[in-house]
């Protein structure tokens, strides 16, 4: 059982190596979505107060695109089909995938983040806390996301419901990772936000491994 | 028996298509499923490897029932779907390593070239899956079987864009896994034989839902 | 099947005995309510005359939580079960859901501009309310999107289990986090912090709502029930 498990991570992380051009594409995305935003503001000043927003806009959309990549491939080509009746629980197969799209999405992240530190010219401290968010939060928008590419598997048309039915399940996220402080005023978020992006992830893990084993279930019929 | 398929009711699309169906495969038999497109045939290969679920009706590998086995599911059975599950960016080697994993076979790479020669497959060892042909593509899968330990095979359409010499050695494979004392289940909509097989036609059954307005009587029958 | 329930054929018949007194019911205790929420109540001395929204908003606001637990209740019931009677109901609850939260937030907004001096705030329970109106969305849009009806069903039951999270956010928002809207005060049976005047068309509204909730639903059953029927007859035909 665990074996398997360890087998399935290493089965996804091979694969997505093999197709280095997704970490490429999902970075240049990173890049020129967050420039874009930048352009928009015409004083420079105010990117300095919306790093966070910038970022975890840019960051939300590159993922869902990217989820899309890995769970439509698998499905088009039969191996989620493969490795369902291999044996192999729905659960592994969903948290292996996330894992692999975890590491995809941290590896490029090593070097995006100090482009941040430099184009939005934030603080150390600022950066920090960034980081800090980044490494809590990405492990739940990642099952988030591959829940929301499953959803939408197969739709052979119409793939914009993906975002539009997922999307409201972000808004506790994103509040708590840019932590809003102006939605909260009388809640000192600050010191607890850490605690409660843990928190949020305990609760994600859960109901996406149960509604994903559900569509799965459902797939191929 | 090695598989059995017990009174399967199914229901696909609003259509019954499978209405009190039964199946037997013992050790070492063959048997050709034929039918027309649409008649259920790979449904009836998701159903016995536990992908579908029957509405009533069980199946049984190795006399267990298909959802009371879990973990051991890949030492039963070898299934090549209609899909052939190959990754377009990988190359052949590589795709048929990262399936023997899977499996929890382990061989030395002598022994997979050995293999690929049987379909001339040993000067493209080292292509992409996405640069070869259909028919390619279909041996590379068919390779598979080769490599496979398991008795009973289930395979979907696998004369599908093949060249003849390569359906004759095909053909041999499977007699040569039977004379192992291995089972094949395998589905065809043309009108082929293999020596010493069983051939099934599949016809679809007729509709139990009728027209009257009286007859959506269950809540069955407006699903 | 555990539950059989009745045929269509009768589940139909009875909705249609059901369906004229429920609205009948709704319409008498809608026309009381209405009197009673402008001339038989006082206004209140902080917010004069529009608290009169309330009779509308509190209600509104209510069903559209009832009815969220209704969907996601009989989606767990249907993916228990798999009986379709479930999967019609949650199917035909979507859309007066969405319309019930659209009102809370319409006639919400509506009290705010003279209350609190503006349309809209970014306050929890604003922003869950707008989120469940997001969701029944979702909900009504996967229920459209797969050609194949039982398929949209179960993908639809999925979301709306998942989409339960939400409910006790809403529920609870004004206590986690001290917002600008007010705390429940009708919740304390023993000691409500309104005025009983107050309190009776308020309850005849919220009567009337419920009966008005039900004979569309029911409508709603009804029309489902028979377009499938249609649809089972043409495939049959094409076949």
């Amino acid at each position: 059982m665990k074996l398997d498990f360890f087998k399935l991570v290493k089965r996804e992380i091979r694969i997505m190596l093999k197709n280095f051009s997704i970490i490429y594409s999902f970075s240049t995305f990173f890049v020129i979505a967050s420039l874009i935003f930048v352009f928009s503001v015409n004083d420079i000043s105010y990117v300095k107060i919306f790093y966070k927003s910038i970022v975890w806009i840019v960051l939300i959309f590159s993922i869902m695109l990217v989820s899309e990549n890995f769970l439509n491939e698998d499905f088009n080509d039969g191996s989620l089909k493969e490795l369902q009746f291999l044996g192999f629980s729905e659960e592994s197969i969903m948290v292996s995938k996330s894992i692999a799209m975890w590491v995809m999405i941290m590896i490029p992240m090593l070097f995006l983040i100090p482009l941040v530190f430099v184009f939005f010219q934030i603080t150390l401290y600022e950066l920090i806390s960034l980081v800090i968010n980044l490494f809590l939060a990405t492990p739940s928008l990642t099952l988030i996301s591959i829940l929301s590419s499953l959803f939408s598997v197969q739709l052979k048309r119409n793939k914009i419901i993906q975002f539009v039915i997922i999307l409201p399940f972000f808004v506790p996220m994103i509040i708590f990772t840019t932590s809003t402080e102006t939605l909260f005023e009388s809640y000192n978020l600050k010191e607890n936000q850490f605690l409660i992006l843990i928190g949020i992830f305990f609760i994600t893990l859960p109901v996406c491994l149960m509604a994903g084993r559900l569509i799965m279930r459902e797939i191929n019929k | 028996m090695v598989l059995e398929i017990i009174s399967v009711y199914f229901r696909r699309n609003k259509r019954l298509i499978f209405h009190n169906f039964n199946l037997k495969l013992a050790k070492s038999q063959i048997i050709i499923l034929i039918g027309e497109n649409g008649v259920g045939k790979s449904s009836l290969f998701d159903l016995s490897t536990g992908i579908l679920k029957p509405e009533k009706g069980v199946i049984k590998i190795n006399e267990m029932p298909i959802n009371e086995i879990d973990q051991k599911k890949k030492d039963l059975f070898t299934y090549l779907p209609h899909k052939d599950s190959l990754k377009e960016y990988l190359t052949v080697e590589e795709n048929l390593f990262n399936w023997l994993e899977l499996i929890d076979i382990k061989i030395r790479k002598e022994k997979l070239l050995d293999s690929l020669k049987f379909f001339k497959l040993n000067n493209l060892k080292n292509n992409l899956i996405g640069n070869l042909s259909q028919g390619q593509r279909k041996k590379v899968s068919l390779t598979k079987l080769l490599l496979s330990k398991c008795n009973l095979w289930i395979l979907d359409e696998p004369f599908n864009g093949l060249d003849i010499d390569s359906i004759n050695k095909t053909k041999k494979m499977i007699c040569n896994h039977k004379a192992n004392g291995g089972s094949v289940l395998l589905a065809s909509h043309i009108n082929l034989n293999i020596e010493g097989s069983k051939r099934i036609f599949i016809k679809s059954p007729k509709l139990k839902i009728s027209n009257k307005i009286t007859d959506f009587d269950t809540w069955e029958n407006i699903k | 099947m555990i539950f059989k329930l009745a045929n269509p054929l009768r589940f139909q018949r009875l909705i249609e005995k059901i369906e004229p007194i429920t609205l009948n019911i709704a319409i008498t205790l809608l026309l009381v309510g209405l009197f009673f929420c402008f001339f038989g109540s006082p206004p209140d001395y902080l917010q004069g005359e529009t608290v009169r929204i309330m009779y509308i908003h509190v209600p509104c606001a209510w069903f559209s939580l009832m009815i969220y637990s209704i969907i996601a209740l009989c989606s767990i019931f249907s993916i228990v079960f798999k009986h379709t009677l479930a999967d019609l109901i949650s199917r035909s609850c979507a859309p007066i859901g969405a319309c019930f939260t659209l009102a809370t937030l319409l006639t919400g907004s509506i009290w705010g501009k003279p209350t609190w001096g503006t349309w809209w705030v970014w306050d929890a329970r604003l922003t869950s309310e707008l989120v469940l109106l997001i969701i029944y969305l979702g909900l009504i849009i996967i229920n459209n999107a797969y050609e194949d009806k039982s398929k949209a069903d179960r993908y639809s039951s999925i979301l709306a289990i998942i989409g339960i999270i939400n409910l006790p956010i809403i529920k609870w928002s004004v206590d986690w986090w001290s917002t600008l809207h007010q705390p429940a005060s009708i919740s304390k049976f023993s000691s409500p912090s309104i005025d009983p005047s107050m309190l009776l068309p308020l309850f005849i509204m919220t009567f009337s709502f419920f009966f008005f909730f039900i004979s569309i639903l029911l409508v709603r059953v009804r029309g489902e029930i028979i377009q499938r029927k249609i649809e089972v007859i043409r495939f049959n035909r094409m076949v």
